[in-house]
């Protein structure tokens, strides 16, 4: 009997010593982190990613913006504080949250309270941000949203929140802008429009919010379908697209969604006049996945290298020589996030979290790769108030001409002439 | 479109992705008929293969309907290896089923993640410039009806190796009754063997097929994965015809079903059609 | 009850040590490791409580994230549509999921082996894409928003609690007449139906006691992201991580639920600190080594190659080769 005890024993000894390791492990953190504060001598930025998972891909190319921020930063010494006298370096803690949102709070817990960041990142995608949001509320901490651009967020009243892209309901300008132009300017009749959406928060919100200024301005939606994330076949809804023959038919959708899309659409061989994907063609893969038959979609990015933005063009050269393609506004927007950031500091002159943030809501930050940055509250479409937000944001929308994406609208930052109606194949 | 031509215009359709979801469960199919196992890497080899397709493609100008064949060599070696460094030795054990499931789960895993360090999420595919195939006022897409005839010879090639050789015949031995096979001098070890590779090749082959109709990407596999072994299941496990009839039901349902309502139910055609083919006949399809 | 099992006082004295320590925990540490115990508590008890079900019935559920997911969506609808108290949120979609439990095993009553794993599975899809296109109700794609709140300290003692109401509950199942009818059904239902075990009660039992304890989870869940979505609330890997470590560690025991969860999750964790890129490849290999030398979890190779104690009869059977397979054809 007592033999049977101590064997017992042993597997419940394992298991303690197991937690009480990682309990000693997080105490001593803890110790080093809160209680012995070390000299400041850097300034720590943090952000968390998905880097593996089903948004893999963009990630990753907003770690490459990230990183080439913290390398021009550093290669000047550093941002200077006025506060300390001198300029501190940047160190970036990044880590993965696999597209998880419980993983996401726990890794912004983790930022904030074990690696003790002075600045925080958005993470990518709208419902993680609106997860992670309430921590950096919690515990005061400047949270830049780089990539996430659903309407909710903004709308949430959060004080430490900046949404520095374009939200998704700003996106229908340049979509109403192109139509505008081709109609108006170009003498092209377009009159009906189709959307199809993915079922999730920010496409749902690009697509509504399209629709809406569309309408409202004169045009005729003759198809509107959702579809839940994971759909593999879109035959009958494209059979229904191609029986309503829209002018502009509009697909909010997944990358893998696109050339699943652009293949059945083939299959049943229907060529709409003006064909748009939100993701997918601005993939650096597309044009060699499709060859002709990509040219002249149409596709959109809240930032592109050949728009007239302040060494946009320096930015592209260095990025296109490091990484070996054109910058996407995955990358850039992190890049421009981090310059406000940086803009910001050297403005207020400390970290202190609540100048900076009153320099945030005050000031124009002009010279960014995605231009003027300014800061303020905006009511979208659907009546909501957005606080907040980048008030000069655009939207483009590109066209793929000779294997090359081109602006063609809102058309003061048209880099090409838009090819009209869509070649096909 | 007149309603006759759009019925014949959704029929083919349904049809040709009937033969997209066999292909990708013929495979799955006979490694369970064999092994009594569900093959959670089966997704992620049907990846591989599509990456095996596409690198030939754009590296060599390889055909990727000749990609195939070569996919399905080298996921054969990759089968070889799963089974006998990784399923054969703890096939003896009790919970087999479960463990095989949690070992090819992990195997997938890893396969995916190594593609995906490899050769990035970038969203790839394979362009061969085909128009559609136009019958009268309806038209198919190549790329599936070359996916589709893939299928057909593939299944068709199965069926013969099954039904009409030496091989087939003991492979069909072992998957009735192991032990009796192995007590008249079967080899099961190696029937097991040649089975997995068959399948893995087969799951590279469907790989190829897909490389030019699906993005190639890590994550290829696993959507079509779980709808291949949902047909499987329901079909009635290792039997063709059943995976066959299976993905015929799915595919009218998914297609017809979508045409006539919204595309938010499109899922729930083909989910309670397998469901209710589940209670009806709790054997599969072919199954009891 | 028949309960045989003597506990031994040092056992006790270590285990009210470790409560002692879990319990303490919060005003000594950060957030962050607040954030990973509770995430892990949180696993293993929904380890523990697809065990009870599949681990001692045999069943194996691959659906169980649908009680998890109808939970949080039931919490949050109520408290955000119809501006319900969090607790009367709470009692209700605990009621949701337990019912949604009973009738699902009452449907899958005749359903056996792989066709039932896969029923569950397709039943977890179909509400998943109801509520997707029910936007009316469930707020669709869009998802639902719940009143921001910062949870972590409350989530983390209730999920500490449940860790030790489930594994309670877990062992006086197994020790009980309840625990002796499923291990029945496991080893042979159709002899335990003809010795006069009422079969079909038991099953569904099982199902509710399982969603029960899986929808609590849910809803502590959607109260501590804030935000819900139906993919993220039924997001099929939160049932793999369910069944791999319930399964890793050991099916049909007590312990192996708990520490194949703290095994994955650690591993996990210390995976992705030091590989940030490869942790998945290191995981997935680990993953098919362990199984490979380890085949029947991670327990049962402690407790009979190690001879720690005496090996627990748990003939696993998933499914009977001979009834449910068939001849290729």
């Amino acid at each position: 009997m007592f033999r049977k005890a101590v064997s017992k024993m042993t597997v419940v000894m394992l298991i303690t010593v197991i937690i009480v390791v990682a309990a000693i492990g997080g105490g001593l953190y803890y110790y080093f982190t809160q209680v012995f504060k070390p000299e400041k001598n850097e300034i720590l930025v943090g952000v968390s990613l998905a880097l593996t998972g089903t948004y893999a891909a963009p990630s990753q190319r907003q770690l490459w913006g990230f990183l080439m921020w913290i390398e021009d930063v550093n290669a000047e010494g550093g941002i200077y504080v006025k506060e300390y006298n001198k300029k501190l370096p940047v160190r970036f803690v990044y880590y993965d949250d696999r597209g998880d949102s419980a993983t996401a709070v726990k890794l912004y817990e983790r930022l904030i309270t074990v690696d003790n960041v002075d600045f925080l990142f958005g993470p990518y995608g709208s419902g993680i941000t609106l997860a992670t949001a309430p921590v950096a509320e919690k515990y005061k901490k400047l949270m830049l949203s780089q990539m996430a651009a659903a309407d909710t967020i903004p709308a949430q009243n959060y004080s430490y929140v900046f949404t520095t892209l374009a939200v998704a309901s700003q996106f229908g300008l340049s979509r109403k802008a192109l139509l505008d132009y081709l109609t108006k300017d170009l003498g092209y009749g377009i009159e009906t429009f189709g959307v199809v959406t993915s079922s999730e928060l920010y496409p749902l919100t690009v697509a509504r919010s399209t629709i809406k200024l569309l309408e409202d301005a004169g045009y005729t939606k003759v198809l509107y379908e959702e579809y839940p994330k994971g759909l593999t076949d879109f035959s009958a809804i494209l059979t229904k697209a191609k029986d309503a023959n829209p002018d502009f038919l509009y697909f909010v959708c997944y990358p893998a969604d696109s050339y699943v899309i652009l293949r059945q659409l083939q299959a049943i061989d229907y060529k709409p006049k003006l064909l748009m994907f939100d993701d997918g063609p601005n993939d650096p893969a597309f044009v060699q996945a499709f060859g002709t038959v990509a040219e002249g979609i149409l596709t959109q990015m809240s930032w592109h290298w050949e728009a007239p933005f302040p060494l946009a063009s320096n930015f592209t050269e260095r990025f296109k020589a490091r990484y070996g393609e054109y910058p996407r506004h995955w990358s850039a927007l992190p890049y421009a996030a981090g310059q406000v950031l940086k803009m910001a500091i050297e403005k207020a002159g400390t970290l202190d979290t609540e100048k900076v943030r009153s320099v945030l809501l005050t000031e124009n930050f002009t010279s960014t790769i995605y231009g003027n940055i300014k800061f303020g509250d905006w009511v979208n479409p659907q009546g909501q108030k957005l606080q907040q937000i980048n008030l000069n944001a655009v939207n483009f929308v590109l066209q793929i001409q000779n294997g090359v994406l081109k602006i063609i609208a809102p058309k003061q930052y048209k880099s090409a002439d838009p090819i009209f109606p869509y070649p096909g194949w | 479109m007149d309603p006759l031509s759009l019925f014949f215009q959704l029929l083919a359709q349904a049809f040709l992705l009937a033969l997209i979801y066999t292909l990708m469960s013929i495979g799955l199919n006979l490694v369970y008929g064999v092994m009594k196992i569900v093959n959670w890497a089966h997704g992620p080899v049907v990846m591989i293969g599509a990456y095996i397709s596409y690198w030939l493609f754009t590296l060599y100008g390889i055909n990727p309907y000749m990609g195939c064949l070569i996919a399905f060599l080298m996921c054969s070696l990759i089968g070889y290896a799963i089974h006998d460094l990784l399923l054969h030795p703890i096939s003896r054990s009790p919970q087999f089923g479960a463990s095989a499931l949690l070992l090819t789960y992990g195997i997938g895993i890893f396969i995916v993640n190594v593609a995906r360090v490899l050769w990035t999420d970038i969203l790839r595919g394979v362009n061969l410039d085909q128009p559609p195939i136009k019958i009268g006022s309806i038209s198919i897409s190549a790329p599936y009806f070359y996916g589709g005839l893939i299928a057909v010879f593939a299944t068709w090639l199965l069926y013969y190796y099954i039904d009409r050789t030496m091989l087939g015949k003991a492979t069909r031995a072992v998957s009735d009754d192991k032990e009796t096979s192995e007590l008249l001098g079967i080899g099961t070890k190696a029937i097991s063997r040649i089975t997995v590779c068959v399948g893995m090749g087969l799951a590279g082959v469907t790989g190829g097929a897909l490389s030019t109709i699906f993005a190639v990407t890590p994550e290829l596999g696993n959507v079509l994965a779980l709808k291949a072994t949902t047909i499987v299941v329901v079909g009635g496990l290792g039997s063709f015809s059943g995976a066959f009839l299976g993905s015929v039901i799915l595919a009218f349902a998914e297609v017809f079903g979508t045409y006539v309502s919204s595309p938010l139910y499109q899922p729930l055609f083909y989910l309670i059609t397998l469901f209710v083919i589940l209670i009806v006949k709790p054997k599969g399809l072919t199954g009891g | 009850m028949a309960s045989v099992h003597r506990i031994n006082l040092l056992k006790m004295t270590l285990i009210w040590i470790l409560f002692g320590i879990m319990l303490a925990l919060p005003n000594f540490s950060s957030g962050y490791v607040l954030s990973f115990f509770s995430l892990m508590f949180m696993y293993a008890t929904l380890a523990q409580s697809w065990n009870i079900m599949s681990g001692l019935t045999g069943y194996w559920s691959n659906g169980h994230h649908a009680f998890f997911g109808i939970a949080a969506y039931t919490l949050a609808i109520l408290i955000v549509k119809f501006n319900y108290d969090v607790t009367y949120a709470f009692l209700f979609a605990i009621f949701s999921s337990t019912v949604l439990a009973v009738i699902i095993g009452a449907l899958l009553l005749r359903i056996r082996g792989p066709y039932f794993v896969i029923g569950t599975l397709v039943i977890a899809e179909m509400i998943k894409v109801v509520i997707i296109s029910q936007e009316w109700l469930t707020g669709g794609g869009n998802g639902l928003l719940l009143p921001p709140r910062y949870f972590l300290f409350e989530f983390y003692y209730l999920m500490l609690t449940m860790v030790l109401l489930v594994s309670i509950a877990a062992y006086k199942i197994k020790n009980s007449k309840l625990g002796y009818a499923f291990l029945a059904i496991k080893d042979d239902e159709d002899a335990a139906e003809a010795m006069g075990i009422n079969v079909t009660k038991y099953k569904i039992v099982a199902f509710l006691i399982s969603g029960f304890f899986t929808g609590i989870c849910g809803c502590m869940w959607a109260l501590y992201v804030n935000f819900i979505d139906p993919y993220s609330a039924f997001d099929p890997t939160l049932q793999l991580i369910m069944a791999v470590s319930a399964a890793f560690g050991g099916l049909g025991t007590i312990i192996g639920p708990l520490l194949g969860t703290i095994i994955y999750v650690s591993l996990l964790e210390l995976l992705w600190v030091s590989f940030p890129y490869f942790y998945f490849i290191i995981l997935g290999l680990s993953l098919a080594i362990i199984i490979r030398f380890l085949p029947q979890g991670v327990l049962n190779y402690i407790t009979t190659r190690l001879r720690v104690k005496k090996p627990e009869v748990t003939r696993n059977v998933w499914y009977k080769p001979d009834s449910n397979s068939r001849q290729l054809s």
